[in-house]
């Protein structure tokens, strides 16, 4: 998994909020979000690292699927995923998000034609309200997951949920 | 020279049974405008609901936030690159047409969810930037609410 080409980009550093999905987030210092220039919607960033076969990931969707909760959403996600990618070690887990229940999915992968192996790590959230889903993603190699817990755990420390406008 | 016929079958006012409120609710506002919208573009009436669900929302908080606004594609105000909130239209014709210049061009002739999905995240030259960079399954989920919206419109009773 590599970081898309997206053309036209917005970027973040710092404290990032976003009054449409309502949450903020502090980008940990020294990292830069990056977003495709799309006039519609801006639901998160993408942060860009050094080795861009490593991704992190924040962003917000409407959760139009439904999901009762954390955990439902994280299943309902790995059932998506596995419909384009072979994982394996794939586990479940709970956390919170800005205080609120929260679910992890992990799990290993492979990418077509390559001998590495990956690891995607997602913390899932659902808002209060139940109209938004909040997600958090690392991808990387699997023997390279100090960062992404470094990442990961400043992003969550971070979190807080807006009144969505 | 060319003639789109289309046949327009009403949203229904009551509730059909197994027709969640709030679904009759999304189908009553949106069926008839975005039957339209879907003739402007040569696509599916189902198509441009799905399209208002994923983005917009079809539950009763949903609703709740952009019924009000006019704003069924739940189109974010942005300034200087950051979301600030949801834009409000003056009728729900405007809020079509405003998603049609951005983003009409891209969906034109749409007639799977496939295409529909490819023509939003992958646009021609001059077409604009892709319309999601950030969220790796925007595809499975947009054809996964595809099927849930055909469901509740076979049990609301919209569409042929």
């Amino acid at each position: 998994m590599t970081l898309p080409d997206i053309g036209s980009q917005r970027t973040y550093a710092g404290e990032y909020r976003n009054g449409s999905y309502g949450f903020s987030v502090v980008i940990p210092h020294g990292l830069t979000g990056v977003d495709a220039d799309n006039p519609a919607y801006q639901k998160g960033f993408i942060i860009a690292l050094k080795n861009p076969e490593r991704t992190v990931s924040v962003f917000a969707d409407t959760n139009s699927l439904e999901y009762p909760d954390a955990k439902a959403a994280a299943a309902g996600e790995l059932v998506l995923i596995q419909q384009g990618l072979r994982v394996e070690n794939k586990q479940i887990g709970g956390t919170e998000l800005g205080g609120q229940p929260a679910a992890t999915l992990s799990f290993q992968y492979r990418c077509s034609n390559q001998e590495s192996r990956y690891v995607h790590v997602e913390i899932i959230a659902i808002s209060p309200d139940g109209q938004y889903v909040y997600t958090i993603a690392w991808d990387g190699a699997a023997d390279q997951d100090r960062l992404s817990q470094r990442i990961i755990t400043g992003l969550k420390r971070s979190w807080r949920y807006l009144s969505a406008k | 020279m060319t003639f789109k016929v289309a046949i327009r079958l009403p949203a229904k006012t009551g509730t059909a049974n197994n027709c969640p409120s709030e679904k009759q609710r999304f189908f009553n506002w949106l069926a008839d405008p975005l039957a339209g919208m879907a003739t402007d573009l040569g696509t599916t009436q189902q198509l441009m609901l799905t399209m208002a669900a994923k983005e917009g929302g079809w539950t009763t908080a949903a609703l709740n936030h952009n019924q009000p606004l006019n704003n069924p594609f739940g189109v974010n105000i942005i300034k200087n690159g950051r979301a600030a909130g949801n834009k409000a239209y003056p009728t729900i014709g405007a809020a079509i047409q405003d998603w049609e210049n951005m983003f009409g061009p891209r969906v034109q002739g749409a007639i799977s969810p496939a295409d529909f999905v490819k023509g939003l995240l992958f646009p021609k030259p001059g077409q604009g930037q892709p319309y999601n960079s950030v969220n790796p399954n925007y595809g499975s989920q947009f054809i996964q609410v595809y099927g849930t919206v055909g469901k509740y419109m076979g049990r609301c009773g919209i569409g042929g």
